[in-house]
């Protein structure tokens, strides 16, 4: 008797790993390098060209000119400025009302699943549907953020040039504060209750062990949070874009705004590249300090 | 330090109740143990005693003071956690200065009494390390540093060396022993392992089920277990517990074990006089006896009964054997190699002065 064994294929009947490279792997790289990687290293090239996009002359080459400009001009140094105000006061927002909301639900209580469900729905919806949606909310005649404040209906928001920005800020902490809620809910659900008896029986305060367990504890995640959402203001757009168009006047002028202005609005292909990397390696050197600390705090 | 008064505590985990009525009384300077197994509700009774674990009825007094309203922080007693619970981000120096920092002691008296502290507990050349880096030992050491330093008014302990290996738990039981002297501290400390308990206790309790079983000096609870479970509970490898008959004829008392009624022990008069005094019931005797109060001999000896040795487990100081009486199995320590292979047939007797008699159906000792 001499029955020899079939050969055994480990993926008999189902795809070979080859075939799953095929499959999978190469579209997407080939749709990364399209739609990411390409244009990347175009705008890259354009950026130091002389050239607009909806004139059919050929790029020039400028050298580094285009970036002079930008960092000459002190339009842009203002936009920056306004950029960083509104990045520094949304995020705080978020954090402190989205790090709030966590300390509050991170006790076991009834429809915890529930309420913490609502309250991500608006992280879910789209920013350009928010903006547009908080437009009529903060409309001083029909809007209903006057009548709730008591306010009158000629108290202007979105077209006072002061006021803009914080209804801009507001609403998008109203937007993202479930995000920091839910990264720190995360966290503090983490920490292991026995540091908390440990803590009750070294007779610690509230406050001191907030200060030494939770807060350090937390850390990592709460950093992480917010340099996702430093990353996120930094290049907000369609939000700010729906509810003002940047306006009144340039008062919520931020970055982005500024750079599809210049990029479809003045055709100043060349330049609006130049400016898009300049923003794109602040985004970085950002990132990168927090994500030092990010290292601290993990190490401990 | 303090004395810790514990009144008709009970504490329910919804219908379940997992302390009845549980009365205890610890001394000033008092080191008690409470034992038994798991599930018997040890560890929340000791973390009733901290304000850890709300009661549902009865009274927690320290130092005379009722204390069962008051928060842990309010009781002024430090607590060694079974997984230690050191802070992670913490180093060993940080950790044993928590409680310090948390009342505000100025900077240089915390350096100063962090440094006493940790030279009794010998951990000064680790105190830089972070948790993730020490030992289960260090570990140990550096949570009872951080209760210690504070001076609190009682020690609570859960199964602080119940995830540290037998050897360290050797040492340590020696060290904590010592420190205990030194310190004076009223401790009560939990474990399941009875030779910790026996080893360290001023006095042990021993829990079963929610209930206080006994409470005694270790060699008391060691001697006259006041029931069934104690004396199963306390002592390995464990007393043997046969049912019996116990008649007084002539001069003599008569034990017989097993079904047969021919395995009969022959003791003095007065064992029988002793149990018809407790009017002891004949149908639910049992007779127990410790391992080491079973005499064996090789050879046939008067008033000994013959035996078969089932077993031998050699221990090297000593050897537990296995002796078949009968339909009855009773476990003997013998000198090593005394007993020389299964089979062999060996003559017994129990030593009459460590003989306990209990009833099998309340399961209490009678205390003869």
């Amino acid at each position: 008797m001499n029955h020899t064994a079939a050969p055994i294929n480990p993926a008999q009947g189902g795809l070979s790993d080859l075939s799953i490279r095929n499959l999978f792997i190469i579209p997407t790289i080939v749709f990364l390098i399209l739609i990411n990687v390409f244009p990347l290293l175009w705008s890259l090239y354009l950026s130091f060209h002389e050239w607009r996009a909806n004139s059919a002359d050929d790029p020039v080459f400028v050298g580094i000119q285009n970036y002079r400009e930008v960092l000459n001009d002190s339009n842009f140094w203002d936009t920056f400025t306004l950029t960083a105000q509104y990045v520094v006061y949304a995020v705080i927002g978020e954090v402190m009302v989205g790090f709030g909301i966590a300390l509050l639900l991170n006790r076991s209580m009834r429809g915890k699943g529930l309420i913490t469900t609502l309250l991500l729905l608006p992280m879910m919806m789209s920013p350009a549907v928010v903006g547009l949606f908080w437009k009529l909310l903060w409309n001083p005649s029909w809007g209903i953020v006057n009548p709730l404040l008591g306010l009158p209906n000629d108290f202007a928001w979105l077209s006072d040039p002061d006021r803009a920005m914080w209804a801009v800020v507001i609403t998008d902490v109203w937007m993202w504060a479930p995000f920091v809620m839910l990264l720190s809910l995360a966290g503090l659900s983490a920490i292991p209750q026995y540091l908390y008896e440990a803590a009750e029986i070294d007779r610690a305060s509230w406050w001191f062990t907030f200060r030494n367990i939770t807060l350090p504890l937390v850390s990592p995640l709460l950093l992480i949070a917010i340099i996702f959402r430093t990353m996120e203001n930094f290049k907000q757009f369609d939000m700010i874009f729906t509810m003002t168009g940047g306006g009144p006047g340039i008062n919520t002028e931020v970055n982005a705004i500024k750079l599809y202005r210049m990029a479809f609005q003045q055709w100043d292909t060349g330049k609006s590249c130049a400016f898009a990397y300049i923003m794109l390696i602040m985004v970085i050197g950002i990132s990168n300090i927090y994500i030092k600390y990010l290292n601290k705090a993990k190490q401990r | 330090m303090a004395t810790i008064r514990l009144s008709n505590i009970v504490k329910r985990f919804g219908p379940l109740e997992v302390i009845k009525q549980l009365n205890l009384d610890i001394k000033d300077r008092e080191f008690v143990v409470l034992l038994g197994p798991s599930g018997c509700g040890k560890t929340t009774t000791l973390r009733a005693i901290a304000g850890l674990e709300e009661i549902d009825s009865g009274e927690i007094a320290i130092d005379g003071q009722e204390v069962q309203a008051l928060p842990a922080r309010d009781r002024d007693i430090a607590f060694v956690f079974q997984l230690f619970a050191l802070y992670p981000h913490l180093s060993a120096f940080d950790n044993i200065a928590f409680p310090l920092k948390a009342a505000g002691v100025a900077k240089n008296e915390i350096a100063a009494k962090v440094k006493e502290v940790a030279s009794v507990l010998r951990i000064g050349s680790i105190i830089d390390h972070m948790p993730s880096a020490m030992s289960g030992g260090d570990m140990q050491r550096v949570a009872m540093a951080r209760a210690l330093v504070r001076d609190p008014k009682a020690m609570l302990m859960d199964e602080p060396m119940g995830s540290l290996d037998a050897k360290l738990r050797e040492e340590l039981r020696t060290e904590l022993k010592h420190l205990h002297i030194e310190t004076g501290s009223t401790t009560v400390y939990v474990t399941h392992d009875q030779v910790e308990a026996m080893s360290m206790g001023d006095k042990i309790a021993v829990m079963d089920l929610g209930i206080l079983q006994q409470i005694g000096k270790p060699k008391e609870v060691y001697d006259n277990p006041a029931n069934v479970f104690v004396a199963q509970f306390i002592g390995s490898p464990v007393m043997n517990l046969v049912d019996c008959q116990c008649d007084g004829n002539g001069d003599v008392t008569h034990v017989v074990i097993g079904e047969r009624h021919v395995d009969r022990f022959e003791f003095s008069k007065a064992i029988y006089e002793k149990l018809k005094a407790k009017d002891f019931n004949q149908k639910s005797l049992a007779v127990g006896i410790r391992p080491e109060a079973v005499l064996v001999e090789r050879q046939p000896t008067n008033g000994y009964i013959k035996a078969e040795v089932d077993d031998i487990e050699p221990l090297g100081p000593y050897d537990i054997v296995d002796l078949k009486v009968g339909d009855d199995v009773m476990r003997a320590s013998t000198r090593s190699r005394y007993v020389e292979r299964e089979g062999q047939e060996v003559w017994i007797h129990l030593d009459e002065n460590r003989l306990h008699f209990f009833d099998t159906v309340s399961g209490e000792s009678l205390g003869i």
